[in-house]
């Protein structure tokens, strides 16, 4: 047995196959990987013609794991919502540690307090654009953005997050004064920063929500959206002001080569594209 | 299992979770086999599509039970903190004869009290009862409206939980586990049965007084998609925020943007197939809906000054059980599958006496106008009505000599409506209302019941999590048929 061992390895012919195997499967592993990735990119990620048929071919069809991983679903809770449409939106103020900061809360929430709490002074400024980390919280009055995303009282102990996604949670993602400052910060930024023309600056919007490029139906979506909006605000139908700055007074400090068209058009497709479930969740 | 079909095809499309980038950037690093595994994962998700879909853009879709159901909706008055069964609905002269005396010592054999050491004396009986309707249903004196109604429910005097405190105990009643993490009673029917209103959402909270100490885990989703939780409105003011376009955002643009965003939503559901991305649409689309249909439904204007006087409403805008109890029936009338309201006030530890008269003025006279009403309105006979606490309270006495500890070997809450034998009593309790003595239900019995008369076999409406199908009753649970009409 031994001898037979020894007399295979002596043999220069088992050395060159070796080689020759190792090589081969190096080869295939170098080739395939990058190729394999492509392909799935491109079946999962793109409207490549003819992917469903792909992809219908390519496995067994059968099988279910679903619930194996149910229950592992990344949720983002109230204050990470929050925190994305701040940091996307570039308003995010990135200090460490602090007092707590006081957030803007209705006025009718206000109203129903046992004692009205007069101190209610909502931050302004950077301070105001904390993380929700540092937000002031009232045992009785709890904060009605992290409720209505349905965060926990602080009062009471919490080993797991109830996950949700109500109309409650979608109506302050839309309209809560901090989430539509966001939005308005959002547009001035990829006026800023995103290119000349409507085209680049949407796939620099949807980069800053998603990590990603938008695909060409995504960016026909909101450029769509753009120019419908465009032509409202030009009819006259929309307030330009009211739009960008929730002042029919006052403009935004637009950069340079922008028109406060730009900003009104590019608040409203910001708003669209801080509430994609994309953004929102975390993927 | 129908419903099930419906939505385990759609949840099925869960695995696409695999397609998420981080997914992909992590595992696609181990090579050919996750790149093999993922486009496998895919296909499975292209193979079902055209019917997952069409469900996958309908989660709410009403669908049939799986038998002809009694109760197409629930209204699920939950009196929070426990009321006292031996004030309100069981009674018990023997106790009274034994206040002051210690309880017999084989009663207390491995009883677990939450606060009080278990070894105090009895406590007599606060208030009188009286035989009332046809039916001779005994009730308190603090429940004269309640008693004009008697004929109409099924009072249940035998309920039996395992929790000892308020949040385990109520999460046990509307969850039928002590630990948080188990879909609410209300998500599983709207699993069940999908919704009816378009423009409300299928499941709807309201809350007056302390609201719940069981919180959000009352009418949570649990491990079901998220679309099924319920949805609590505020109980005082607005009672949803946020209801107004920014400035200078008119419906139109709205409409418009909402339109965008659910098109980008949709086109990141057919690539990933994740069944919370339809979720989500949805959700947005309740949103649309409910800047115009919340405030119609809080409009109690509508409503005539006879009707705000017999919910006893005294002004339409503070939070209140009985502001509640009448949108309660504004919630049915529009269709909503489960209304679910809180009522956190009935915790007496001390102050008895005072405490559930005070708590019987807030909720008598509004719950029976709730039950009268929808009875004129021809809604009683397929809306299940329910009303009771989360454990019952000590025959033996606590603070001083007017209060009583939790106490979960029996406590009596009443059924009404679809499929609920009416003017029936069920249940005997022993001469101190301590235990059981004939037919005792548990609370897994009655969500077994409760289910059946929503058309389900409790043992059939399941999802799969974790490897097990889990269900509302767990593995327990018996239709109690003697309460069933």
């Amino acid at each position: 047995m031994i001898l037979a061992a020894a007399w295979a390895l002596a043999d220069f012919r088992t050395a060159r196959l070796a080689k020759n195997t190792l090589l081969l499967s190096a080869a295939v592993v170098g080739l395939s990987v990058p190729l394999g990735a492509a392909l799935a990119l491109l079946l999962v990620r793109t409207d490549l013609p003819g992917r469903r048929l792909a992809t219908a071919l390519l496995g067994p069809g059968k099988g279910d794991k679903a619930h194996l991983i149910m229950g592992l679903i990344p949720f983002s809770g109230s204050e990470v919502v929050r925190d994305i449409a701040l940091c996307v939106s570039g308003l995010l103020t990135q200090k460490l540690g602090g007092p707590s900061v006081i957030p803007p809360v209705p006025q009718n929430v206000l109203d129903y307090n046992f004692t009205y709490p007069a101190y209610w002074k909502p931050a302004e400024g950077p301070q105001r654009y904390r993380r929700a980390l540092y937000g002031y919280r009232k045992r009785s009055m709890p904060d009605p953005v992290m409720s209505n995303f349905d965060a926990p009282n602080a009062d009471f102990a919490c080993a797991r997050r109830v996950r949700s996604n109500t109309p409650l949670a979608a109506l302050t993602a839309l309209n809560e004064p901090v989430f539509v400052e966001a939005a308005r910060a959002l547009a001035l930024r990829v006026l800023r920063e995103g290119g000349s023309d409507d085209g680049q600056r949407a796939d620099y919007a949807f980069f800053l929500c998603t990590s990603r490029r938008p695909v060409d139906k995504e960016r026909d979506a909101v450029l769509n959206l753009l120019r419908s909006q465009r032509q409202r605000l030009a009819d006259g139908w929309l307030n330009v002001r009211d739009i960008a700055t929730g002042d029919p007074a006052r403009l935004p400090p637009l950069p340079a080569g922008a028109t406060p068209q730009d900003a009104a058009a590019w608040t409203l497709a910001a708003r669209v594209l801080l509430n994609l479930d994309e953004t929102i969740s975390k993927k | 299992m129908i419903a099930e079909m419906n939505v385990t095809q759609q949840l099925q499309q869960v695995r696409a979770h695999y397609l998420t980038r981080r997914w992909f950037l992590r595992d696609c690093g181990l090579g050919l086999a996750g790149i093999a595994a993922h486009s496998m994962l895919a296909s499975e998700g292209r193979a079902s599509a055209p019917v997952a879909e069409n469900e996958q853009n309908r989660p709410l879709a009403p669908r049939p039970p799986h038998f002809p159901a009694k109760a197409k909706r629930v209204i699920y008055m939950f009196q929070a903190g426990a009321p006292s069964h031996l004030e309100l609905f069981d009674n018990k002269p023997e106790l009274a004869k034994h206040d002051g005396q210690l309880p017999p010592a084989e009663l207390l054999k491995g009883y677990r009290a939450a606060f009080i050491n278990p070894n105090s004396a009895l406590l007599g009986p606060k208030f009188k009862f009286a035989k009332q309707g046809q039916c001779g249903m005994e009730l308190s004196e603090v429940l004269p409206q309640t008693a004009k109604i008697a004929d109409e429910l099924c009072l249940i005097r035998t309920m039996q939980t395992e929790a000892v405190n308020h949040a385990p105990a109520q999460i046990m009643m509307n969850s039928g586990s002590q630990q948080f993490g188990r879909p609410s009673f209300g998500s599983w029917t709207l699993y069940g049965l999908g919704s009816e209103s378009a423009d409300l959402p299928g499941f709807v909270v309201l809350t007056s007084a302390k609201g719940t100490s069981g919180g959000a885990s009352n009418y949570g989703c649990g491990f079901l998609p998220t679309i099924y939780g319920g949805t609590p409105f505020r109980s005082a003011g607005d009672p949803v925020l946020y209801l107004s376009n920014p400035a200078g955002i008119d419906r139109e643009t709205q409409r418009a943007s909402l339109d965008t965003l659910n098109q980008l939503n949709r086109q990141s559901l057919e690539a990933e197939f994740d069944p919370e991305i339809a979720a989500r649409i949805q959700s947005y689309e309740m949103a649309y809906r409910l800047q115009t249909s919340a405030p119609e439904l809080m409009d109690l204007s509508q409503e005539s000054k006879e009707t705000l006087d017999r919910y006893g409403i005294k002004s339409p805008t503070d939070a209140s059980f009985a502001r509640n109890c009448l949108l309660a029936r504004r919630l049915a009338e529009r269709g909503v599958r489960f209304v679910q309201l809180f009522h956190e006030a009935w915790d007496q530890h001390g102050n008895l006496t005072n405490g559930v008269k005070q708590n019987a003025l807030d909720t008598d006279q509004a719950s029976a106008a709730l039950v009268a009403d929808l009875k004129e309105r021809g809604l009683l006979a397929d809306t299940l009505i329910i009303w009771g606490g989360e454990f019952g309270r000590t025959p033996m006495v606590q603070g001083g000599n007017d209060g009583r500890d939790h106490h979960n070997r029996c406590f009596s809450l009443w059924l009404a409506g679809g499929g609920i034998k009416s003017g029936h009593t069920h249940g005997v309790t022993d001469e101190l209302g301590f235990n059981v003595a004939a037919d005792p239900v548990h609370v897994h019995d009655l969500h077994a019941t409760l289910l059946h008369l929503l058309g389900f076999d409790h043992t059939r409406l399941t999802f799969r999590f974790q490897g097990r199908d889990y269900r509302l009753t767990d593995v327990h649970g018996r239709v109690v048929k003697e309460i069933l009409a």
